[in-house]
């Protein structure tokens, strides 16, 4: 039985089919998620990376998935994307103060760069501590404006222009990512092969 | 931060066309296909423009667009004809990573930006600018090229990032598809004002035009079309060029 991997269908915004193509290309069954009922038939959780994160979590909530998605996933292996690593934090200040789902208690900012922002484009990600996800420093592709500066739970970190800021975070079996490993060429592709061997 | 090297596809659907000066279309082949070639080239990216869907009021090809999303894990941008917060959904839905917009968004409602930036994220919201030099400055052309809208471009660059938009994509009426070298002293200003990523399109006809473009302007990409669809160079050869030239690019 191939294991099947959900991908969490927020409604208006989300780049599904991206992430779908990506996990379809591997050894996993992709299905994507509009109902709370359907959780209970995936073995692992994926939460995609596009959209902002105050009308994501509206959307969640008028999907009745937000109660659900933070009990599903305390029992189920989970990996958030970009936006979908932000929504598993506390709070983001994306279009005004938005509650997360709270999973890891730190919370999404701007990022702090004379740069220019969005920071859009293939970087290089450097593995910080022992993690199943990525073992050695490779190039994944970004496209954010928010992140996390809170070291509490980073297992890997990037430099925009210099500026650091944690592009991995783990807390047991929850993972985010700040980049897209759906559009990360084949260093992607192996990332998502080892969420699903997990 | 590295620069970009993005491969941009000109759409007649089916085809990836390629017009000179935004005109007389040639057929080059299909999206699918050369999607997947320029991936394996090593693009950072695919810019997928739709340029008879505004001309043509006939809406964006979302069965093409269906067709050729597989097989490449780079991003894609997709644009032409988009005209609503749900076409902006839709292309998401597709595979588009990124949704490109201009006619609708000059001509007829700004606000779109400001919507969509908020529904999807500043980063999904690229602003297609195509660009006609006057005696001394820039004027946003529409629909493909073809129709004057009366905005100064550097107005409108500053006026479509304020509304939320994430990026610019900046391209050159007189210079598409010319090979002639990019126009750098446009390139320059947008590039100098936008607090936002500027990719430049239209011009590139050898390496050292898009080296000059790089070191002049310092744009965040470079958006190619004719010298790799008749094979002149591919991504790679651009890339290692641009790695011996010392202009940082990822591998």
């Amino acid at each position: 039985m191939s294991i099947v991997l959900g991908i969490v269908d927020y409604g208006q915004s989300g780049n599904i089919k991206s992430v779908f193509e990506a996990i379809a290309h591997t050894k996993a069954l992709p299905k994507v998620i509009t109902r709370p009922e359907e959780l209970l038939k995936v073995d692992k959780i994926i939460l995609p990376g596009v959209g902002s994160f105050k009308s994501a979590i509206h959307q969640l909530k008028s999907k009745n998935l937000f109660q659900s998605l933070i009990e599903k996933i305390q029992q189920k292996p989970t990996l958030g994307i970009c936006l979908g690593m932000h929504i598993l934090c506390a709070k983001g200040f994306e279009d005004g103060q938005t509650d997360g789902l709270g999973l890891f208690d730190v919370t999404v900012e701007k990022i702090k760069t004379q740069h220019i922002l969005p920071h859009v484009g293939f970087n290089r990600v450097e593995v910080i501590s022992n993690n199943p996800l990525i073992n050695v420093a490779e190039y994944y592709y970004f496209m954010h404006s928010y992140g996390i500066t809170d070291p509490k739970y980073g297992i890997c970190s990037t430099k925009y222009n210099e500026e650091p800021f944690f592009s991995g975070i783990q807390k047991n079996h929850i993972f985010g990512v700040q980049f897209h490993p759906e559009k990360s060429r084949m260093a992607g592709l192996k990332l998502l092969e080892n969420f699903i061997d997990l | 931060m590295n620069t970009r090297i993005i491969a941009k596809l000109d759409i007649k659907p089916p085809n990836v066309v390629k017009p000179l000066f935004f005109d007389g279309l040639k057929v080059i082949g299909s999206p699918g296909e050369l999607c997947k070639t320029y991936y394996e080239q090593g693009a950072d990216e695919i810019l997928y423009v739709d340029v008879v869907a505004s001309l043509y009021r006939n809406g964006i090809a979302f069965g093409e667009v269906e067709k050729m999303c597989h097989n490449f894990f780079i991003p894609l941008g997709i644009g032409g004809g988009v005209s609503s917060i749900s076409d902006f959904s839709k292309l998401l839905h597709l595979g588009a990573d990124k949704v490109i917009i201009n006619t609708h968004a000059i001509c007829k409602d700004p606000n779109i930006i400001n919507e969509a930036s908020k529904a999807f994220g500043s980063q999904s919201v690229v602003i297609n600018i195509e660009a006609k030099a006057w005696n001394g400055w820039w004027e946003c052309y529409t629909d493909g090229g073809k129709i004057r809208s009366g905005y100064n471009v550097l107005t409108w660059a500053k006026e479509a990032e304020e509304r939320g938009a994430g990026e610019i994509f900046l391209q050159c009426v007189d210079r598409d598809g010319g090979k002639q070298g990019f126009d750098l002293e446009l390139a320059q200003k947008v590039v100098q004002q936008a607090k936002i990523p500027v990719v430049i399109g239209s011009g590139a006809g050898n390496l050292e035009h898009i080296k000059n473009l790089i070191i002049t302007a310092k744009p965040s990409g470079v958006a190619i079309a004719s010298i790799l669809h008749n094979k002149t160079f591919t991504i790679r050869d651009i890339k290692n060029y641009l790695s011996t030239n010392n202009i940082e690019v990822s591998p």
